[in-house]
Order: structure tokens, then C-alpha cells, then sequence
């Protein structure tokens, strides 16, 4: 009972954390957030990784590789799209270069 | 001392998420957005890398095996497309994410599915149709964006009737699987999968032209209640946070886009059908619409 209230505290807790994060970023940078919270949301890589902490039967670690597989390309990708939309920005706005 | 490692433990969790958190944070200004993706990733590294040494590793042939095929993948896909197929490709990310989600519930049902408590049999349900939905509804998304689709929104006969049907039926078969004793659970998860696909199908055509990054954004914030979910059933805080961070996020850029569009987000997946006689499924001839489409193609050009 204790871990589902705390599991829902934290559910609560981070989608508030979340609203008050977004609304502030400015309407230039929202393709690229969207691109990198698609990265994060590739997080079930987590959940993969647990699920195989266990011995597993053969359909289960089909099913948890697929799962891998696309967890992982998610997560990679995204983060790796994010870099190469936000490069661009820099070549646009050539005055903020030396912060990066 | 098990009090203290129990301390520790979620220290270590909300440390990984303040980190995420921080990333994030850095978005506000174009000069550190950067750093702040970055950073997000680090702290995803930090978290596998937290669950790793906490869980350990049972089939570790099979994660290796896994993880350097898809994240090679994805980096090579990544660095290979041109800018014009960077939507596109968002909308791919997001499906194998949505893919991954309902797998993992997938399995952990399976695995748990004799003594499940109700909290985790929801949310597992819950992660398993969210996750086909996203999987399908991005995978046509992708379609219609690389114009592998048609991009003009597609209306079937008494399209709002069959989505409302559909999505009864998918509500009819979670509730069953919450139900029925262990060996038909099996059959309801397989038929909530098949009918969220169709759904996700159903949902996503109906939509194009300038409404699409709204749909994009909606099906990210969908890919983050997903992984919730899946956090929920296999209690990691973890998974639970970051999904719900990225709901929020996705579900406030929906709203962002919609007003920025001047459109209601309503009538964006219940489009004007029920104005019209349904005979003459023609979405893009209603002249509100047609000057919605133009005013988007003049900021573009």
C-alpha cells in the first residue's frame, strides 16, 4: 500500500515537475524538446532490463529482445536526432557560438 | 541497515531524475538546449546503469546481442537521413518506443499473470493498449509523412461510429482480462493488442496536412503514459517518472500547437463530419479548414 501511494506521489510529483518545466521553454526550441522527450520516453529500456534480471523462457526473451531492439533504437536515435536538429540551430544564431 | 540501503536506494532514483530533470531544464535557452540533451542522456545511462547493478543481469548473450544491433541502428539511421525525413523518422523513434512499451507489459503480464495484483493488472493493461496505439498510430504518421501514404486526411464510412465502437470493444477486453481466470488472459491481452492496433490505425488517418505535428506530439505524450504504466506494473519509479515527465511535456505541447493553430484539439481528431452529410467524405473542401491548411503553407514558404 505504502509503495503504490509512493509510486503514485511520484507519478504526480513528475507530471506537475513536468507542466512547470515545459511552459517556460521557449516556442523556438519545442520540435527539438519534442524530439528529445521522445528520446526519454524510449526509458522502457529500464524495463526491459529488468524484465531480464530473471531467468526468462524462450518466447519471453523474443518477445523482452524485440522490446530491446526497440527501446534501444528509440533511445539512440533520439537523442542523436536532438543533437543534429540543435547543431543546425547553432549555425542559424551564429552570436550564441562561443557558449557552446 | 536494510532501512538504509532502502534510503539510499531512492536517493539514487530521485538523484537520476534531478538530473533528467536538469537536462530539461536547460531547454530554455537555444545556447545550453545542447548540453541539456546531454544531459537528459546521461541521466538515462546513470538509470541503466542503477538498474544493471541493483538487478543484475540474467541472459546477458540476449541484451548485448539486442542493444548494440538497435542502438547501432538508430545511431546509423541517425546520422544517415536527410532533414526533410527528420518527422518522419521522429514518428518511427516513437512507434518502436510505443512497440517497446507494450512488449515489456506484455511479458510482464504473462509473467505475473497468476497472482496480479489490481493495480498492476490495470496498468499493465493500460501500458499494453497505449503502447499498440502509439506503436500504429506513429507508424502511420511515418507513412504519411515520408509520403509513403497519402498525406490528405482519409475518412472511412461512419468513421467517428467505428473508432467509438472500436474503442469500447478495447475497453470491453481490458475489463475481461482484469476478470477471467488465468488461462483466457492470454486471448484478452492478444485482443486488446490487435484491437489497439487497429484503433491506432483508425485515429491517425483521419488526420493530415498541417495537423500533423499536433498528432506527433499527442502520440509522444501517449509513448510516455505507456512506459508509466509499465513502470507501474513492473514497480520501478524510475520508468514511472520519466513516462509521466514526458506525458506532461507532450501533453502541453499538444495544447501549445492547437492554440498556436488556432484549432481545438477536439476537432482535430473529431474532425467535421458531423456537421456534413456523411456521404461526402471530402475533409479538405470545408473552407474553415482549407484556410487553416493555407495560412500554415504561407508561414512555411
Amino acid at each position: 500500500m505504502i509503495n503504490l501511494l509512493l509510486m503514485l506521489g511520484v507519478f504526480l510529483f513528475s507530471f506537475v515537475v513536468g507542466y512547470f518545466l515545459i511552459s517556460r521553454v521557449p516556442t523556438l526550441l519545442h520540435t527539438p524538446l519534442m524530439s528529445m522527450t521522445n528520446a526519454i520516453s524510449a526509458v522502457t529500456i529500464l524495463g526491459a532490463l529488468i524484465l531480464f534480471s530473471v531467468k526468462s523462457t524462450g518466447t519471453e526473451q523474443v518477445i523482452g529482445g524485440v522490446a530491446f531492439v526497440m527501446a534501444a533504437f528509440n533511445l539512440v536515435g533520439g537523442f542523436a536526432i536532438t543533437d543534429r536538429m540543435l547543431r543546425l540551430f547553432k549555425k542559424k544564431e551564429g552570436r550564441v557560438d562561443r557558449h557552446g | 541497515m536494510g532501512e538504509t540501503y532502502e534510503c539510499l536506494n531512492l536517493f539514487l532514483d530521485f538523484l537520476v531524475i534531478g538530473i533528467l530533470i536538469l537536462g530539461i531544464w536547460l531547454f530554455r535557452w537555444p545556447h545550453w538546449a545542447k548540453l541539456g540533451n546531454l544531459t537528459a542522456a546521461f541521466a538515462l545511462t546513470l538509470g541503466a546503469g542503477l538498474v544493471l547493478y541493483r538487478n543484475g543481469i540474467y541472459h546477458l548473450h540476449v541484451v548485448t546481442a539486442t542493444l548494440v544491433v538497435g542502438s547501432g541502428l538508430g545511431y546509423w539511421v541517425a546520422r544517415r537521413i536527410t532533414m526533410i525525413q527528420i518527422p518522419a523518422m521522429v514518428a518511427f523513434q516513437n512507434g518502436a518506443g510505443g512497440a517497446a512499451s507494450f512488449c515489456i507489459s506484455f511479458v510482464e503480464l504473462m509473467r505475473t499473470g497468476i497472482h496480479l495484483e489490481m493495480i498492476n493488472g490495470v496498468s499493465g493493461v493500460l501500458g499494453l493498449a497505449i503502447g499498440a496505439v502509439t506503436f500504429s498510430g506513429s507508424m502511420v504518421a511515418c507513412g504519411k509523412l515520408s509520403n509513403t501514404l497519402a498525406q490528405k486526411p482519409r475518412v472511412f464510412f461512419r468513421h467517428t461510429w467505428l473508432v467509438m465502437v472500436n474503442f469500447a470493444a478495447i475497453v470491453l477486453f481490458m475489463v475481461a482480462a482484469l476478470y477471467v481466470p488465468a488461462g483466457g488472459r492470454v486471448v484478452c491481452y492478444l485482443a486488446i493488442i490487435m484491437l489497439s492496433v487497429l484503433f491506432g490505425v483508425l485515429f491517425s488517418i483521419r488526420i493530415g496536412g498541417a495537423d500533423m505535428p499536433v498528432l506527433i506530439s499527442l502520440l509522444n505524450a501517449m509513448t510516455g503514459m505507456a512506459a508509466a504504466f509499465c513502470g507501474m506494473i513492473i514497480g520501478s519509479k524510475l520508468l514511472i517518472s520519466c513516462g509521466a515527465m514526458v506525458g506532461a511535456s507532450g501533453s502541453i505541447l499538444t495544447h501549445v500547437m492547437c492554440r498556436a493553430m488556432n484549432r481545438s484539439l477536439f476537432r482535430i481528431f473529431v474532425p467535421v463530419e458531423k456537421v456534413r452529410p456523411v456521404l461526402q467524405p471530402e475533409p479538405l473542401a470545408e473552407p474553415e479548414q482549407a484556410a487553416v491548411t493555407m495560412d500554415e503553407t504561407d508561414q512555411g514558404g
